[in-house]
């Protein structure tokens, strides 16, 4: 069935995505929204209409660096090219807006991941202000409970529309780039020192 | 006796603090394999369900050799991902994987078995790890049998019932310096048979 199929890809690459993140050594713990318990912990509502739940595809924790033990969230998309990015984007950002005003456990940095860019020419506004204002906007009755677009534009708090425009990431990925990470015996050698660092005994 | 211990693998996992089920989860693991080894020394690490970097460290002296196994727990309890990670760790290491929820059961299962023992690592599920005895002063053939698989076990263990009426030969338990992955010891239980703790080989004897 093409619908399974989609969603057995879909999975794959999450994992996918999961592994070339712990590849780069710079995220330390990461889980899936199909991991029983923590598919609850990627999980939130929209505060009005139906309240439907949506979720994450996977989240976790980073290491080292400027973002040392800050969390993150992500969208992975499974495209061979645009596809249906452009919309499904879109509703992502909405979602970041609501998960950001409910200050998400996971929300230090929201991710979109995919396999193929989207909406080239206008690539660099994507994370814009402007952007996420405008897929708010779609959203409004979702979001505010209120139709009617100059009514909820007036409920669209600037500061979160700011502050998410700082915490989006968009990554592309490539099969070539899922290679070009560490080698396993590399990483051993990293993990081994880690070990050796371990913070706590019994 | 059976401890439970996947209520409170559960209970840990609830905390809606994603860190905090973390650690909680990590201090309900390192409590139990400690119960069951409590020689062993534990170090944690601050990863979780990494692909890589193990979750605890466990490392044990057995006379003047010191051993260690590295230990991965894992928040998915598929066996096809279970597969899919055991296959990129290394043998010499002998892996203790964890997961956290119950294994199923079916073909996909008899295939992670399968390659966790060409890997050298040990599977234990929530129901494997409440079926290891605490240690007790009295090495009784049950406490031995749960270091062995400890130390060195591989394969699955699931919810396999030690019992005093299992019966073993001690000696064979544990390996002597620098062995070969030769068998540790043979353990009759009636729902497996008679069968090599590592090598799952039919018991000669």
């Amino acid at each position: 069935m093409p619908g399974e199929e989609e969603h057995v890809k879909g999975a794959e690459a999450v994992q996918r995505v999961k592994r070339w993140l712990e590849g780069t050594m710079r995220v330390s713990q990461s889980y899936t929204n199909i991991d029983g318990a923590w598919a609850r912990k990627l999980t939130l509502r929209w505060p009005n209409g139906n309240e439907m739940p949506f979720s994450y595809d996977l989240g976790g924790m980073m290491r080292g660096g400027e973002w040392d033990g800050q969390m993150f969230c992500a969208e992975v998309k499974w495209r061979k090219n645009a596809s249906d990015q452009g919309t499904a984007y879109k509703s992502f950002l909405a979602k970041c807006y609501v998960a950001l005003s409910q200050e998400y456990m996971l929300g230090d940095h929201y991710m979109w991941i995919s396999w193929a860019p989207f909406r080239a020419n206008d690539w660099d506004l994507l994370t814009s202000p402007q952007a996420i204002r405008e897929a708010v906007l779609a959203e409004s009755l979702r979001i505010f409970g209120i139709e009617d677009a100059d009514v909820a534009s007036e409920s669209i708090k600037d500061e979160l529309v700011e502050d998410l425009s700082e915490r989006l990431w968009l990554v592309v990925m490539s099969e070539k780039q899922e290679k070009l990470v560490p080698l396993d015996d590399w990483r051993g050698v990293v993990a081994n020192f880690y070990n050796s660092q371990g913070r706590s005994s019994w | 006796m059976v401890t439970p211990v996947a209520p409170e693998i559960d209970s840990a996992l609830d905390h809606p603090d994603p860190r905090q089920a973390v650690e909680r989860v990590k201090d309900v693991i390192q409590r139990r394999l400690l119960d069951v080894y409590p020689t062993a020394r534990i170090v944690r690490t601050d990863f979780f369900n990494h692909t890589y970097v193990p979750d605890l460290l466990m490392t044990w002296s057995s006379g003047t050799r010191k051993s260690e196994r590295r230990v991965y727990l894992r928040a998915s309890s598929d066996p096809e991902l279970l597969a899919s990670d055991v296959q990129l760790f290394e043998r010499e290491q002998q892996p203790l994987v964890v997961p956290l929820a119950r294994l199923g059961s079916g073909p996909a299962r008899d295939q992670l078995g399968t390659v966790a023992e060409e890997h050298h690592t040990l599977v234990l599920d929530p129901s494997g790890l409440g079926a290891l005895p605490a240690h007790a002063p009295t090495r009784t053939p049950t406490a031995l049998a749960s270091d062995a698989i400890v130390e060195g076990g591989r394969g699955i263990m699931g919810s396999v019932r030690l019992n005093a009426s299992c019966t073993w030969s001690v000696r064979a338990w544990r390996p002597p310096a620098r062995a070969k992955p030769t068998p540790l010891g043979w353990l009759s239980l009636k729902s497996l048979g008679t069968r090599c703790l590592t090598c799952r080989a039919a018991c000669p004897r």
